[in-house]
């Protein structure tokens, strides 16, 4: 995997009407990599998005997409896109076949030869019992799933995903998930944008986390997953006696108690022999514990402590 | 990417629905004069009306008079608002830009092929009016403006000018409506302004007081193919309206442009 950044953002920045929907981001995405845009709705994620693609020309900042400013070099960068903006987008009349075979007819693929691709392109996304079908009778997934295949029907370095799920049943959220791994591993970098963290966790190398037109956090997954938390549910009775003692023993701790489902939570330093001792200590004291074990802080409490309330999560 | 534009125009429904409407009203007006007979109004009416039946190059001629004034550039509105504001509204335009298809491709290929719609449907009215009159009406003299009389080849001739000029008269209409689909992403309200923008100008024409700007209005030479049926034909008119229309376009082209060049797109 090589260093060169595929996407440079710098202070990129879009007001509309005096509300700033892109406060000045900066992001660099690495050649290969899956990124993960992360953000709840109205973060200013489509609208970065579109700056990238040149659909909204950015009040400020530079964006270079492969090697290219943009909007400047867009003739130049577009070829190299496959892009799937904001939900689906076809012409109603038209079949599944004929909506991809228009857009390959906008590069100058036709013939035998754009036929071919839209076929192979739809048999990707599980649509080839339906392309002959007029794609307004099409359910909302099937025309996510339609945009899909218009977005990898030409071999491209980078791939551009706004939301790629939406509107999908799990089975196919499963599909778009292997979709978007299998394009990585074919060499191509793909810039994934979701507000849903499931989708991200499962796929994506690298990830950035807007927020009300701001990047609240950036990095590899991998950095980011050292930020987790992890904590000790105690099942324990009776529950006051036992979170009594641990906070003696431990004063440096943090211990919550519910005395409803008689739980006790105890924040967990590096240590993992401190769950043992602790089960130890309370049997001694004559503590009934029922059960004992080791949670980590999932992705989604990472984020939501970022962003606060109000995330869109799954 | 013009010839797939091209043929998924004359594949839409929509527009199948608008060439077979206006090929109607020449079989109408046919219909009508047979059988209610050429004579039994108060008279008046379009020119060539009163020779209708004389010939089947008389139907395609009083068609595309009646029309012009509202009926074809309704037609005409109608797929030239689209134009843009179509593939904005499908949400098709975004994955266009982006496939890319390039702003200004976009819109050349999009005003070509409304251009070609244009001539297509104006062509198709001459043709139904010359069968529909062929087999209502008898093969009789064609006699032009003049008193003179040509031969039914000539005749036919003469009406296929007469429907290219027509067309050429609608050149101004696609380009306001091309223009207006850029601004709005309601291709009603685009081909609603065309339309709107084809008679007020015909209003403006009518007021005496606004002589002086007559020459400007996109719709002052609109019949002046009539200027085909004289002996010896006369193309000042027709030279006049072909740049009329030429300078509304090319103005409406620019105005388009200007604003879809570097617009922002939401839809």
């Amino acid at each position: 995997m090589s260093d060169d950044p595929v996407i440079e953002i710098e202070a990129l920045t879009k007001s509309f009407k005096r509300k700033r929907a892109v406060d000045a981001i900066s992001l660099t995405v690495k050649q290969g990599s899956v990124y993960g845009f992360l953000g709840p709705n109205g973060a200013g994620k489509t609208t970065t998005i579109r700056m990238l693609l040149g659909l909204i020309y950015p009040d400020e900042g530079k964006a270079t997409v492969l090697g290219g400013s943009v909007p400047k070099q867009l003739p130049k960068v577009l070829p190299k896109i496959g892009a799937m903006i904001e939900g689906p987008g076809f012409v109603p009349y038209l079949s599944g076949t004929q909506n991809v075979k228009r857009l390959l007819a906008a590069v100058g693929v036709t013939g035998s030869q754009a036929t071919k691709l839209a076929g192979e392109a739809l048999e990707r996304v599980g649509l080839s019992k339906v392309a002959d079908m007029n794609a307004k009778k099409y359910s909302l997934g099937m025309k996510q799933r339609l945009s899909l295949a218009w977005t990898v029907a030409l071999p491209r370095e980078l791939y551009i995903l706004d939301e790629p799920t939406n509107g999908l049943d799990p089975a196919g959220m499963k599909e778009v998930r292997e979709l978007v791994v299998e394009l990585a591993r074919s060499g191509s970098t793909v810039f994934l944008s979701s507000h849903l963290l499931t989708e991200v966790d499962q796929v994506c190398s690298d990830v950035a986390l807007m927020s009300q037109g701001s990047i609240l956090k950036s990095g590899t997954m991998e950095d980011l997953k050292k930020e987790q938390k992890r904590f000790v549910e105690i099942h324990a009775e009776p529950v006051l006696k036992a979170a009594t003692l641990i906070a003696t023993w431990y004063p440096d701790l943090k211990v919550l108690t519910d005395e409803s489902s008689s739980t006790i939570r105890v924040d967990l330093p590096s240590s993992d022999h401190l769950c043992g001792t602790i089960n130890y200590q309370l049997v001694t004291e004559g503590v009934t514990v029922s059960g004992l074990r080791v949670v980590g802080q999932s992705l989604e409490d990472i984020f939501v402590r970022y962003i606060g309330e109000g995330f869109d999560v799954r | 990417m013009f010839v797939d534009e091209l043929r998924r125009t004359f594949r839409r429904p929509r527009n199948l629905v608008v060439l077979g409407l206006i090929a109607l009203v020449p079989i109408l007006l046919g219909v009508v004069v047979k059988t209610l007979g050429p004579r039994n109004g108060n008279g008046g009416g379009p020119p060539f009306f009163n020779q209708l039946t004389q010939n089947p190059v008389f139907l395609s001629l009083v068609a595309l008079t009646t029309m012009e004034t509202f009926l074809i550039p309704l037609a005409v509105s109608l797929i030239a608002g689209d134009s843009v504001s179509g593939e904005a509204s499908s949400g098709a335009l975004r994955y266009l830009l982006v496939a890319p298809a390039g702003r200004g491709r976009l819109l050349i290929v999009k005003t070509a092929s409304a251009l070609v719609f244009t001539l297509v449907a104006v062509l198709i009215i001459a043709v139904v009016g010359g069968v529909t009159g062929a087999i209502l009406f008898h093969l009789g003299p064609i006699v032009t403006l003049s008193g003179t009389t040509v031969s039914n080849i000539r005749g036919v001739v003469l009406t296929l000018e007469a429907s290219a000029v027509v067309g050429l008269s609608m050149f101004s209409i696609v380009g306001i409506g091309v223009f207006v689909s850029t601004i709005t992403d309601s291709s009603a309200a685009a081909s609603a302004v065309a339309v709107a923008v084809a008679v007020i100008s015909q209003i403006l024409g009518q007021i005496p007081q606004l002589v002086h700007i007559r020459p400007l209005l996109l719709s002052n030479y609109w019949g002046s193919f009539i200027d085909l049926f004289r002996s010896p034909q006369v193309f000042h008119n027709v030279k006049l309206d072909i740049l009329e229309q030429f300078v509304w376009l090319t103005v409406a082209l620019v105005a388009a442009w200007i604003n879809f060049r570097a617009k922002d797109i939401f839809s």
